[in-house]
């Protein structure tokens, strides 16, 4: 296993760090009980929930 | 004047000469593999030295120790008396000729020669005039504004030559630069080496699994096996008296006798097979009754016959198996009575047709008590 | 002859791809807006014969193209998507060349995990990766929400609806086109050059300025067209982050296109945008051949 630098160590973190971190975030939020995108009200399934009921979202995607 | 008595250039023989190089007890390991095992070695200046050796036996790791690119696990490395272990390789007085050439694609003959003067800081009349020398010296003026792809092989061995001889280095490491050539364009380039190493008195230390090559053009072979260096000689003394089986069966074709050692006098005699009688040799080593000996002698010193020779000591009668024909030698296998072939070697002074040797042949094969090295290992 | 036979059939064919929408959108581009459906004038109705096919010709004029050099929002427009491409993509390489040349400094058994997550985010929706940073970068957003909480900022800062969030975006979206190319360049690289270097006096800096680099440049300028021919006609990211205030081109395209229904208009718009892309794109052309060539 080489060894890398400091520099490289560093990029490669902070790269993939900012190409994934988006993705991440939103994951996490959709899980967020508040209806408010940016507000933390807690843990909650329900959107996933709201997406199966949602006749649009299932039409477009079957 | 009568013809003037050369001085043999031997510096390792003078016990007032002081090493360039030395290797003190070094020692390199990767994780569990041993690449270097506790190696001492003094190499002085203006020697040619090969390092020579099979793939894996540490040859490359040396020299890359000596350009900077390892640091040895254990020992100590000294250039001109100073320990070289915490120097950089691009602040040591060493080049380095690269078996890949590693010509810079995307700068010209010119630009190449030129770089590691640059790094110096040498410009203007000093940089053109020392670029120019080097160019005359490889022969390569008419290229200096090409690239490295608009130019066949053997300039771009040139040109890695020129390149790592630009900036006088002390010492000159060059890894299997040979490898990439024809053999007619190597054997030429082999003398041009040697030509320039003496011209620019230059240090010269080469890895090379060709031990042909390692023969031209060293003045010191160092045979290498496993990390260690079995013999360090000069190429005369490596293929007359090698110190082991092995470094006697790397270089040049050779028989191996192995039998029991009985010193009589200033001779031992070898009993080698059931129903022979013993040959007779002579060595500088003392062997007891009983010891395991091996007897390496060179094809070219056993000499072949019809009939019985008188007065050798060591005359055997055989059936020739094989003849293999090299043009100006033909090398006749031979096989003794207790099954081992014997190699004879010699030279073709008459021509196909007429010669007194065939196949199937009973010949006697015959060579005196010190055309071999007798070897304990 | 018979190579040009063989490759005659899939050639034309690509030509055709390219060439039939465009001489559609010319022609639209040369027309009338007019409430119909399709929304200009004149159309093309070969049933009316030759006759109809002149008539047709002579109402075709440059009206719309005259149009576009006289107002202002246009040629403006143009200069700042032309501004914005040029930023973003000298910000996605300096910011992909490190990731890139890191990449090629990790182990060997690293190597294909990285260039799957450097791959990975083509695989999930563009759409939703951009509206992430709705969230991130907004006033109550992610960001700002935790460097209030880290105590770095005591104001929220303003980023969405901002040409800085359009950059972030478009860097975001387009740093995997411009990693790609230079890790590729950068991997071919035989690292006995840089040893070779280093034994002639270089430091590990100076080697990295001059050999790596000078030899990465072929990878470099292919991220750097990779990044700015698509950037330039981008509209996704300035309409979803850049708000109001960022102009470009894809955007005005976009208005234009649906919210005037003056087809005619956008497609001398497109038209426009199109031939100022053929100089970067042929220069791209020439590069990639020039790789080719030396590699050969």
């Amino acid at each position: 296993m080489r060894r890398l630098t400091w520099f490289n160590t560093t990029s490669l973190t902070l790269g993939f760090a900012f190409l994934y971190l988006p993705m991440v975030i939103l994951v996490i939020y959709s899980f967020n009980s508040s209806k408010l995108v940016t507000v933390w009200a807690g843990f909650s399934t329900k959107w996933y929930g709201e997406l199966m009921r949602n006749e649009a979202f299932l039409d477009a995607a079957w | 004047m009568s013809e003037a008595l050369r001085p043999v250039f031997a510096p390792w023989n003078d016990p007032d000469e002081k090493p360039l190089i030395q290797f003190k007890n070094v020692t390199k390991r990767f994780g569990d593999f041993t690449a270097i095992d506790d190696l001492t070695i003094d190499i002085f200046e203006r020697e040619f030295f090969a390092l020579l050796g099979p793939s894996g036996c540490g040859k490359t790791t040396l020299m890359r120790m000596l350009a900077g690119f390892e640091t040895p696990s254990e020992g100590t490395i000294l250039l001109s008396g100073q320990d070289i272990a915490p120097i950089p390789p691009n602040k040591r007085a060493v080049n380095m000729m690269f078996q890949s050439y590693a010509l810079f694609p995307h700068l010209s003959v010119w630009e190449n020669i030129a770089f590691g003067l640059k790094r110096e800081g040498i410009k203007g009349d000093a940089l053109n005039g020392r670029v120019d020398e080097m160019l005359r010296l490889t022969r390569l003026e008419r290229f200096e504004k090409r690239k490295p792809h608009q130019i066949s092989g053997g300039q771009r061995q040139r040109v890695a030559l020129a390149r790592s001889l630009a900036k006088a280095p002390k010492l000159l490491l060059l890894d299997e630069p040979l490898g990439a050539l024809d053999k007619k364009l190597r054997q030429d380039t082999q003398f041009e080496l040697m030509d320039i190493q003496e011209k620019t008195g230059t240090t010269f230390v080469i890895v090379t699994h060709d031990q042909e090559e390692a023969m031209t053009v060293a003045s010191r072979i160092a045979v290498m096996d496993e990390g260690r260096m079995i013999q360090v000689d000069t190429p005369a003394r490596i293929y007359e008296a090698p110190n082991t089986v092995y470094v006697a069966d790397f270089i040049g074709d050779v028989n191996i006798i192995d039998g029991r050692a009985t010193p009589s006098g200033e001779q031992v005699q070898i009993a080698w097979g059931e129903g022979m009688s013993d040959i007779t040799g002579t060595t500088d080593a003392s062997f007891e009754k009983g010891d395991q000996v091996h007897l390496a002698i060179r094809p070219e010193k056993v000499s072949i016959s019809v009939e019985k020779p008188d007065d050798t000591p060591n005359a055997f009668q055989g059936k020739v198996v094989d003849i293999a024909y090299l043009g100006n030698l033909s090398t006749y296998h031979v096989e003794m009575p207790n099954g081992q072939i014997i190699k004879a070697q010699s030279a073709n002074t008459r021509r196909l047709s007429r010669r007194a040797i065939t196949w199937d042949d009973t010949v006697w094969i015959s060579f005196t008590a010190t055309a071999g090295v007798l070897l304990k290992r | 002859m018979r190579r040009f036979a063989l490759i005659a059939i899939p050639y034309f064919w690509l030509l055709a791809l390219f060439l039939v929408p465009f001489a559609i959108v010319f022609k639209i581009s040369l027309s009338d807006i007019a409430l119909s459906i399709p929304p200009y004038l004149p159309q093309l109705d070969l049933a009316k014969g030759w006759e109809g096919f002149t008539k047709f010709l002579g109402a075709l004029d440059f009206e719309n193209f005259e149009f576009l050099m006289m107002d202002d929002l246009y040629y403006k427009a143009y200069l700042s998507s032309l501004k914005i491409a040029a930023i973003s993509t000298f910000l996605t390489l300096l910011i992909g060349y490190p990731i890139a040349y890191a990449m090629t400094r990790a182990g060997e058994e690293w190597r294909p995990t990285l260039l799957m997550l450097v791959i990975l985010p083509f695989w999930t929706s563009f759409l939703i990766r951009v509206y992430a940073w709705i969230g991130i970068l907004g006033q109550e957003g992610f960001l700002n929400q935790t460097l209030m909480f880290l105590g770095l900022t005591s104001e929220p800062l303003i980023i969405l609806n901002t040409p800085i969030a359009v950059y972030i975006g478009i860097v975001y979206t387009y740093l995997p086109f411009m990693i790609l190319p230079i890790y590729s360049a950068l991997e071919k690289l035989d690292n006995s050059l840089l040893e070779a270097a280093e034994d002639l006096g270089c430091s590990r800096i100076t080697a990295f300025w001059l050999v790596t680099f000078p030899l990465s440049r072929g990878g470099i300028i292919a991220g750097c067209f990779l990044v700015f021919i698509p950037t330039l006609g981008e509209f996704v990211i300035p309409s979803l982050l850049g708000g109001s205030n960022t102009l470009m081109i894809g955007k005005v395209l976009w208005d234009e296109f649906f919210s005037n229904r003056d087809w005619p208009l956008a497609s001398a718009v497109a038209v426009i945008l199109l031939l100022i892309l053929i100089i970067p794109i042929i220069l791209f052309q020439r590069n990639e051949q020039k790789q080719r060539e030396s590699e050969g």
